[in-house]
């Protein structure tokens, strides 16, 4: 397979990790965090490839990593393990800012809203609000068996708090916090919450279903995808589970169901383009690379596949050259499939990114020319175009 | 006027006899034929086929005679009756220049080439004077001679040899002068001794002759101040005498003290020193301490007894820190206890002369050091030299270079050679070979590294002793963000390849690898041994059909595994230095002859040649799946080999001319020649294709299109069938460029220290793979 598609024949291999590493977080742009169940958080310089720091607090693999940029815009780095602390770094100086180590709980998830925002939550056995130098808030204590496992912010105010089977709406403001309202059950456990649009965010499960929920009201508005039947499937595998939930242009959706993935509309539920079988396992990531000509996939499998419309990028070069302002604010899709009118389109197998030996965990558009990839094998490695090089 | 025309005319057509060639064949006196001798390239008429050095002395006890040669057998297979101590009475005749005249002065060296033409033999003979406090005249004349059979290497190279040898004698004359400064002051302090104790002694002789009688209580009790055997002296020694010779000393002294500036020597000496004391046991420093103590004793004890076996033992030996940081402190003579000495030089013929370690301590050694670096060095064929020489022209911007399997072949960012020969406009013309002055080896052989001194050291020791200068470098960086300054622009498509010469490439202080050592083709293939790069290529070559599609992966720059179980080992070694002289980029550890671990992707980063082994059943786990793409693998199990086909002339070419060679020296010749001429063609292609507008307009662009990809691909072909490269030729070409490209990038980015090593970026090329069998 000679691959003439496959942009990315340049790689940088980000060695340091000696067990799984399954975070993967953008700094700013240069810089990024990769940290996993060595304890060890790293700081790489992504131009060059250096170490540039090794954050070395925790005693246990880390649960949850992210960046917080508050009002000052400085950068703060975020970072919970099974050792039931949270630490607070300034993640291009290296220094430990503050350690978190009440109340005593392993923190799943950190919910930050993008930007300007003074506070940050995090969730575990109970949800908290801390300030943005790491002062407790509010503690809202969980009567339930299931820890928090993700949350996701729809506003500055609103958080959809998830555990298990079960949504739970939350409010708040930069003083206070109050739960508002548990949305219906799901039937089965519910692996991917995301923000679509301004009114609209969606939920997908291990059953197969995906609902499309209303900001407004927290109704549920209609299910993107049914629930399948035997959706356990034999030995409790879970054929039809849906991995990755990805927003593209407000209304549309990239849905990642085991092996196989699909790009939705959600106001028509038409799919505009799907690979029922993609890959050899479960996908874990997609999103689009290469200035959105490109998307990527990458599963448990240990390989990246890369997929497109081969008439768009044909005639996507030239278009580039002359537009390639106006290029980065038009809607990723008219890129992907090269034209304004949207219709079902196969997609090519442009290539495939071998490399890591493991599960590939987290896929993150890096820059202009590639994206980045952490394993179950130790390695972080960032795919370039290596024409570009 | 005319009259007497016809006549002469009519002499010459009608008496003289036409030869057959229509000239009148005159018998020429004895004396204007010239001496007819057959053409005798390989010298084998020459009493020596080996060159060797020989120092020799003028004894002033023996005359002339052989001192050392090196190598130490080298006259074994001497032909013709030739024989050394001739040869030294002939080499120090030639200039044997003696200090006359009352007062002692320096003399300088001198050299002159010498032809022993009844040997057949030739030599460079570089004189030197040593100094002695023993010996007449406080002189030791001294002389190292070059000989080897070759008339033309000397011819070529005497110069550089000047320089060498100037080196050389500049250790043995500096160890020297440490020894001889410190004898001379130990001579004096002596001088002054004897003085005082001389008009003591001249005291109690006028009492002796005033009180003959009168007071032998007081005689006794002076004389029992003196010693008998002092007194012996004492009575010998005038006080005119002594007046002279402590003026001669002091003389001495003057002039040689102000010579002992050359801290760096001295600093050498010393490390010299520490060395061999740390491998010598401490309980001998003691010994050595006490050694030295008889030693200078024994050196001013006038008595002229014969040393002991012990003394001279000791003799041979280094002398101590103690010791040569007395020569080295003047102020520390006081601690010697001075004796009567005579004045007058009366030697002993039964005490044998200090040898040349003894004179020259630590500065022998280096000294012979030295000249083993300089015998192997000049003892190689001629034409390596030259090649060589060239070779080491272009070693520097060393970012420019380009190597395979180590050996030089060109550098793309100074013009240097070969271009000259093909381009008509080069717009300043510059030299083939630098000039003697500037001269390499003079560079190669004066840096420390002599002491381990290996044809292939010496490109090393090159680039070692260039110093970097902050300067020099940020104007690198300018220039190489300026490809075109540097590299001159050339239009792809023109037939006239126009490269411009930047005024100033000071590129000369750039150290990229100082850790790998690199060769010139001509050093590989005279010195081809079973260890070296590429020795076994032609039974490979006969063996495998599939040679081609190897040395295609190996030149575009993808990663080959040789792979088969732990037996095989020593065959798959065998391949891989076979392989090894096909590597391109000298970058370190580019290759591994033997790896049991499974291959993992870091390595992609460096490995270019890796043979691997395992047990038959965890064989597969040697290269991962994640992995196959990018490497070409070579199975010896199941004989099968995987990769990218090769389609092209180049290396079907070196596949086919197998047959044309029956042994490996000149096959390995011709191999360097293609790659040689693979060079050029990337020469051209960086300077006009990848330093071009083409190539900057392609990476500002996305060219994930296959417009995009196909223009380029358009172009570089086009390109390629204009420098005569077919399909998979120009991806060799490509890569060559790439290996410089990275060189550069690399050297831009070496020096800047960081927590956590920057990693290379790694190049993988997925490309389709076909299976090959090999029989």
């Amino acid at each position: 397979d000679a691959q003439i598609f496959n942009p990315f024949t340049e790689i940088q291999v980000f060695n340091g990790h000696t067990n799984i590493v399954r975070f993967l977080v953008d700094i700013d742009g240069q810089n990024f965090a990769s940290a996993g169940d060595d304890h060890l958080i790293f700081i790489w310089d992504a131009f060059d490839g250096r170490r540039q720091q090794v954050l070395d607090e925790h005693t246990r693999p880390l649960t949850c990593l992210s960046v917080f940029r508050n009002c000052a815009s400085s950068c703060i780095l975020l970072s919970a393990a099974s050792d039931k602390i949270i630490c607070l770094w300034n993640p291009l100086s290296g220094d430990l800012l503050r350690v978190l180590k009440e109340p005593v709980f392993t923190t799943r998830a950190f919910g930050v809203y993008s930007d300007n925002v003074d506070v940050f939550y995090s969730g575990g056995e109970s949800l908290c609000m801390w300030s943005h130098n790491g002062e407790l808030i509010k503690e809202i204590k969980r009567n339930d068996a299931e820890d928090v496992q993700m949350i996701t912010m729809l506003s500055k105010s609103i958080l959809i708090v998830t555990a298990n089977r079960k949504m739970t709406v939350c409010e708040s403001d930069e003083t206070d916090l109050e739960e508002l309202v548990n949305l219906p059950l799901h039937n089965e456990k519910i692996t991917c919450v995301t923000r679509l649009n301004d009114s609209h965010f969606a939920s997908g499960s291990l059953d197969g279903s995906i609902i499309l929920w209303s900001s407004n009201d927290f109704s549920r508005v209609k299910f993107l995808s049914l629930k399948r039947q035997d959706f356990q499937g034999s030995n409790h595998c879970f054929p039809y589970s849906v991995q990755c939930l990805s927003p593209v242009d407000e209304f549309y959706v990239i849905c990642a169901m085991n092996c196989g993935f699909y790009i939705q509309d959600i106001r028509t539920n038409k799919h505009l383009a799907a690979v029922s079988t993609a890959h050899y396992s479960k996908i874990r990531a997609a999103s689009f690379v290469f200035d959105n000509l490109v998307l990527a996939t990458s599963s448990e499998d240990g390989l990246i596949r890369l997929w497109g419309v081969l008439e768009s990028i044909e005639s996507a070069a030239r278009v580039m050259d002359s537009e390639y302002s106006e290029k980065s604010s038009a809607p990723v899709l008219d890129t992907f499939f090269g034209t304004k009118d949207y219709k079902k389109r196969s997609l090519q197998l442009l290539g495939e990114c071998t490399g890591h030996c493991g599960s590939v965990y987290k896929c993150l558009p890096y820059g202009m020319e590639g994206f980045m990839t952490c394993s179950a094998d130790g390695m972080v490695i960032l795919w370039k175009d290596g024409l570009r090089q | 006027m005319f009259g007497g025309y016809t006549e002469v005319a009519a002499y010459y057509v009608d008496n003289e006899p036409l030869s057959s060639s229509g000239y009148p064949e005159l018998p020429l006196p004895e004396e204007y034929i010239p001496p007819y001798s057959t053409p005798d390239p390989w010298h084998q008429k020459a009493a020596c086929q080996e060159d060797f050095i020989l120092i020799a002395e003028f004894s002033e006890r023996e005359g002339p005679k052989p001192v050392i040669t090196i190598p130490t057998n080298c006259c074994q297979k001497a032909k013709n009756g030739f024989d050394l101590n001739d040869f030294s009475v002939r080499l120090m005749s030639v200039d044997f220049q003696t200090v006359a005249g009352d007062s002692f002065a320096l003399s300088e060296d001198s050299y002159v080439l010498v032809s022993e033409t009844k040997y057949g033999i030739y030599a460079y003979v570089h004189h030197f004077t040593l100094y002695d406090s023993q010996a007449r005249g406080f002189v030791r004349p001294f002389c190292m001679a070059f000989v080897t059979p070759d008339h033309g290497k000397l011819i070529a190279s005497h110069k550089e040899m000047a320089s060498e040898f100037s080196k050389v004698s500049h250790c043995f004359k500096y160890g020297n002068l440490l020894l001889f400064v410190k004898d001379m002051s130990y001579y004096l302090s002596d001088l002054m001794y004897t003085k005082e104790r001389f008009s003591d002694f001249e005291k109690i002789r006028e009492k002796e002759k005033e009180n003959d009688d009168e007071n032998p209580q007081e005689l006794l009790l002076l004389e029992a101040f003196n010693n008998p055997n002092e007194d012996h002296i004492l009575e010998s020694v005038t006080e005119q005498g002594l007046a002279t010779a402590i003026r001669e000393v002091k003389h001495i002294l003057d002039v040689t003290t102000v010579l002992m500036n050359d801290s760096d020597m001295e600093q050498r000496f010393r490390t010299l020193e520490q060395k061999s004391r740390s491998t010598s046991e401490s309980n001998e420093g003691n010994e050595l301490s006490s050694e030295n103590f008889q030693y200078s004793c024994s050196l001013h004890s006038e008595s002229g007894q014969p040393w002991t076996d012990a003394e001279k033992v000791a003799q041979h030996r280094p002398s101590s820190v103690n010791d040569l940081e007395d020569s080295w402190n003047m102020d520390h003579y006081e601690m010697y206890k001075p004796r009567v000495v005579r004045t007058t030089n009366k030697k002993g013929f039964d005490e044998s002369l200090r040898t040349l370690h003894e004179l020259c301590r630590w500065g022998a050694k280096e000294g012979l050091g030295l000249l083993r670096g300089i015998h192997r060095y000049f003892s190689r064929d001629m034409t390596t030299l030259h090649i060589e020489r060239r070779d080491a022209a272009s070693i520097e911007p060393s970012p420019g270079l380009l190597t395979i399997g180590r050996s030089v072949q060109l550098n793309f960012l100074s013009c240097a050679g070969p271009l000259k020969s093909v381009s008509d406009e080069v717009t300043s013309p510059c030299s083939l070979v630098s000039s003697p002055s500037g001269n390499i080896t003079q560079r190669w052989l004066s840096d420390d590294t002599l002491a381990s001194f290996h044809s292939a050291e010496s490109f090393l020791s090159c680039s070692e002793g260039a110093s970097s200068d902050e300067s020099k470098r940020s104007s690198l960086d300018r220039k190489l963000s300026e490809p075109e300054d540097v590299a001159g622009c050339a239009s792809a498509f023109s037939s006239e390849y126009t490269v411009v010469r930047p005024d100033s490439l000071d590129f000369q202080s750039a150290v990229l690898f100082p850790q790998v050592p690199v060769i010139s083709a001509a050093d590989h293939i005279t010195n081809l041994s079973t260890k070296s790069l590429g020795h076994g290529f032609l039974s490979f070559v006969g063996r495998y059909a599939v040679t081609p599609h190897v040395l295609f992966s190996l030149l575009c720059g993808r990663p080959l595994v040789i792979i088969g179980t732990t037996r095989k080992e020593t065959d798959i070694r065998a391949m891989v230095t076979a392989l090894c002289c096909f590597v391109p980029g000298h970058a370190s550890h580019s290759v591994c002859a033997w790896l049991t671990r499974p291959l993992k992707l870091t390595d992609l980063s460096k490995f270019r040649l890796v043979g691997m082994g395992r047990e038959k059943k965890s064989m597969d786990q040697l290269v991962p799946n994640s992995l196959k793409n990018y490497v070409s693998v070579l199975n010896m199990e199941t004989k099968t080999l995987s990769c990218p086909a090769y389609q092209g002339g180049i290396l079907t070419e070196i596949y086919k001319k197998r047959k044309a060679f029956r042994h490996e020296k000149p096959y390995l010749s011709y191999i360097h020649s293609v790659l040689y001429d693979l060079s050029h063609k990337a020469l051209f292609y960086y300077h006009a294709f990848s330093t071009s507008e083409v190539a900057a307009t392609n990476e500002i662009t996305n060219s994930i299109s296959t417009a995009e990809r196909s223009r380029y691909q358009f172009l570089s072909n086009k390109f390629g069938s204009k420098l005569r490269l077919a399909d998979c030729d120009i991806k060799i070409v490509q890569y060559l460029v790439e290996v410089i490209k990275c060189q550069q990038i690399q050297f831009l980015h070496k020096d800047e220290s960081f927590p956590g090593a920057p990693q290379p970026n790694i190049k993988l090329q997925p490309s389709k793979c076909t299976v090959f069998k090999m029989s």
